[in-house]
């Protein structure tokens, strides 16, 4: 078992509770203040989302709960606790330990996500005699199972197929089937379904949506795709520059967005039945990086609404109803809450 | 598979014909090996035209070589003017040395640079890696013929524990491989470092991290498999180079092999013994072309022979 750190979870029923996440990465001589100060607590058998522009950080936070980030990253006072074992106090045997069985990733392109020269069956039977110790006809006979679990027709005649002779979306569901190998308590999805096209993409998001309730998984998924995120998760973070800028369930986020941001990326889908007369409508300007830690909103300069406060002093995510913002225009300027 | 052999066969053979036409023209156009070698000897301008209209060399050029060419098809390369005997085997006499010769460079090369080009990936920008790319660096701009005598000095002279020259005994080959592997061992660590370190970026990798596998294995099944396939190609094209390039350094340590016979016949003018060789060192580059491809068809997946 993975040595355990002591930390007093936040609820009975919590599985991961992130608090205060920052991560910066040191490269040339510049720092870059990837993550800064995210935190979010994630129950047993529920969903979350994480949706933001590319380079809000949301593949950071995947990343740094895995522990896999970059040698060049620096992760500062956090708590990244699993079932109240703070992983970022645990050794690499420890830390291997829980990559994998307890929690696993599926990432964007499952066009480059297996190894070119292994088959399908050579990459679960690997995946199962680490995590399972099955090996021959066991490890056989499991494959097939797992494979069958995530929709893969025939296949007993896919495991002695190379990666580049598999379908993108058939990709995408054997990464999956690798990932479940080693029963995880929660799952990692960062873009599973960017690279793929409209149709395989549903097919996907419904075979993680199946196997959160068979499998009793946690789910993160990570896209810049809002609608992605809300068919699947429970509750939905928007990140913007590093900090989660809004936190809500999924409803809440679509239909009651209270955050500029989420409002402008609401405004920004494109409507399948939508009139096409009317042009998409862009965000104003870009999103810069980030080289010292934020002491205002970030999302200021792009702002609609911003007040001179907003670029001033950063706004603390506050809860209103179980629906987090942190936005100074929605919390209102009374002196107080100004930390 | 069939189309691929068949393709690869008619390949061969205009590599080999083209190198055969080219070393023909350009022997026999550079002077007459009959006048070079018997005016040395002291011989009068009658005896020089009789020998050459004996051995057909009063011919014109072009007819010369369809003769040539047609001989050759049929096996025939022609007598040796130096020694009066079939060039064939002459050259086929000495192929095994310059075989034992390359074989032995290519372990050598394999077994020092696989494990430097791996350790400098693992670890970048150590002050390890920067000493192993420097090395390499140097390895690779060096000439063979400074490499050569500086071992000679060290490892005969001074140390005296290798034979200089020669083909004596099993020791004999030692300096002369090293010298020989100096380029090609930098070349592929070089080259393997630089893969390992894109493949470690590569998303593969990551995900075999974060299915828990241990450093050991990611390295050896994810990383260094990969890396492998580039160097592959390399080390057959290098194979190649020092089965045919190796006049230098079978010149500098005597060596016995196809290089030295080839010197030897072109110094002395002997154009039918210098045919032959080149001819031989074709064939053979030709054959581990074929090989490597073959091989990396059955190690990467991917590539189909076809
Ligand atoms: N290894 C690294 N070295 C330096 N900077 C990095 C590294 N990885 C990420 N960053 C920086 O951190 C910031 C956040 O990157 P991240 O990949 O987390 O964004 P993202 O939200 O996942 O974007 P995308 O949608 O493009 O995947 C970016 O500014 C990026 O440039
Ligand atoms: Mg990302």
């Amino acid at each position: 078992m993975a040595e355990s750190v002591p930390v007093a979870p936040q609820d009975a029923a919590s599985l991961l509770s992130v608090r205060d996440l920052s991560v910066c990465f040191h490269a040339k001589g510049e720092t870059v203040h990837a993550v800064n100060g995210v935190s979010f607590d994630l129950a047993r058998g529920e969903a979350i989302g994480i949706v933001g522009e590319s380079g809000s950080g949301k593949s950071t936070v995947a990343l740094a709960i895995m522990q896999l980030l970059a040698p060049a990253a620096e992760i500062s006072g956090s708590h990244v606790t699993l079932e109240g074992r703070d992983l970022l106090a645990m050794n690499p045997r420890a830390m291997r330990q829980v990559r994998g069985r307890e929690i696993a990733l599926v990432f964007q392109d499952p066009m480059t996500a297996l190894n070119p020269v292994l088959t399908v069956g050579q990459h679960m039977q690997e995946a199962l005699y680490l995590h399972e110790g099955l090996k021959g006809q066991a490890a056989f006979i499991r494959s097939v199972e797992l494979l069958n679990l995530v929709g893969i027709a025939a296949p007993e005649s896919r495991l002695s197929a190379y990666p580049h002779q598999l379908s993108g979306g058939m990709r995408q569901r054997v990464m999956i089937a690798l990932a479940v190998s080693g029963n995880p308590k929660l799952l990692i999805a960062d873009e599973p379904t960017t690279a793929l096209d409209v149709t395989i993409q549903a097919q996907i998001l419904q075979l993680l949506a199946r196997l959160r309730d068979e499998l009793d998984m946690s789910i993160i998924l990570v896209s810049h795709d809002l609608g992605v995120v809300a068919s699947l998760s429970d509750r939905v973070l928007v990140m913007y520059g590093g900090t989660v800028v809004e936190d809500a369930t999924a409803e809440q986020v679509l239909l009651y967005p209270k955050h500029p941001y989420t409002s402008a990326l609401i405004a920004a889908r494109p409507e399948i039945d939508g009139d096409r007369d009317v042009p998409l409508r862009a965000i104003p300007g870009a999103a810069g990086r980030q080289c010292e830690p934020p002491s205002s909103c970030s999302f200021a300069p792009r702002c609609p609404e911003c007040m001179d406060v907003c670029s001033q002093s950063l706004p603390p995510l506050l809860f209103v109803n179980g629906h987090g913002t942190a936005c100074w225009k929605v919390s209102g300027i009374d002196g107080e809450r100004i930390p | 598979m069939a189309r691929f052999l068949a393709r690869r066969l008619i390949l061969a053979f205009v590599v080999v014909f083209a190198v055969a036409s080219l070393t023909f023209f350009a022997l026999n156009l550079s002077g007459d090996p009959i006048s070079n070698a018997l005016s040395d000897a002291g011989a009068s301008e009658e005896q020089i035209a009789a020998v050459r209209h004996q051995m057909g060399y009063d011919r014109p050029i072009i007819v010369r070589y369809a003769d040539f060419i047609f001989s050759a098809g049929r096996g025939d390369f022609g007598r040796s003017i130096f020694y009066g005997e079939e060039t064939l085997p002459l050259v086929v006499a000495r192929f095994p040395y310059t075989m034992i010769l390359a074989g032995v460079a290519m372990l050598i090369t394999v077994l020092v640079a696989i494990p430097l080009g791996i350790l400098a990936a693992t670890f970048p920008d150590s002050l390890l890696d920067r000493t192993i790319v420097t090395l390499a660096a140097l390895g690779q701009s060096v000439p063979i013929f400074v490499v050569g005598p500086i071992l000679i000095l060290i490892f005969s002279v001074h140390l005296a524990i290798l034979p200089v020259s020669g083909a004596e005994s099993l020791w004999s080959v030692v300096l002369p491989a090293v010298t020989l592997s100096f380029y090609p061992m930098a070349r592929i660590t070089r080259l393997l470092r630089a893969s390992m370190l894109e493949v470690t970026g590569s998303e593969y990798v990551l995900t075999a991290r974060a299915r828990g596998f241990s450093e050991f294995r990611v390295v050896l099944r994810y990383i260094s498999n990969n890396a492998l396939l580039p160097v592959l190609t390399v080390l057959g094209l290098q194979l190649g180079n020092l089965l045919g390039g190796a006049v230098i350094v079978e010149t500098v340590f005597a060596w016995p092999g196809i290089g030295s016979l080839t010197r030897d016949a072109l110094i002395n003018s002997d154009f039918p013994l210098a045919q032959a060789a080149v001819i031989v060192i074709a064939i053979a580059v030709v054959v581990v072309n074929f090989l490597t491809d073959v091989v990396y068809a059955l190690v990467d997946p991917r590539i189909r022979l076809s």
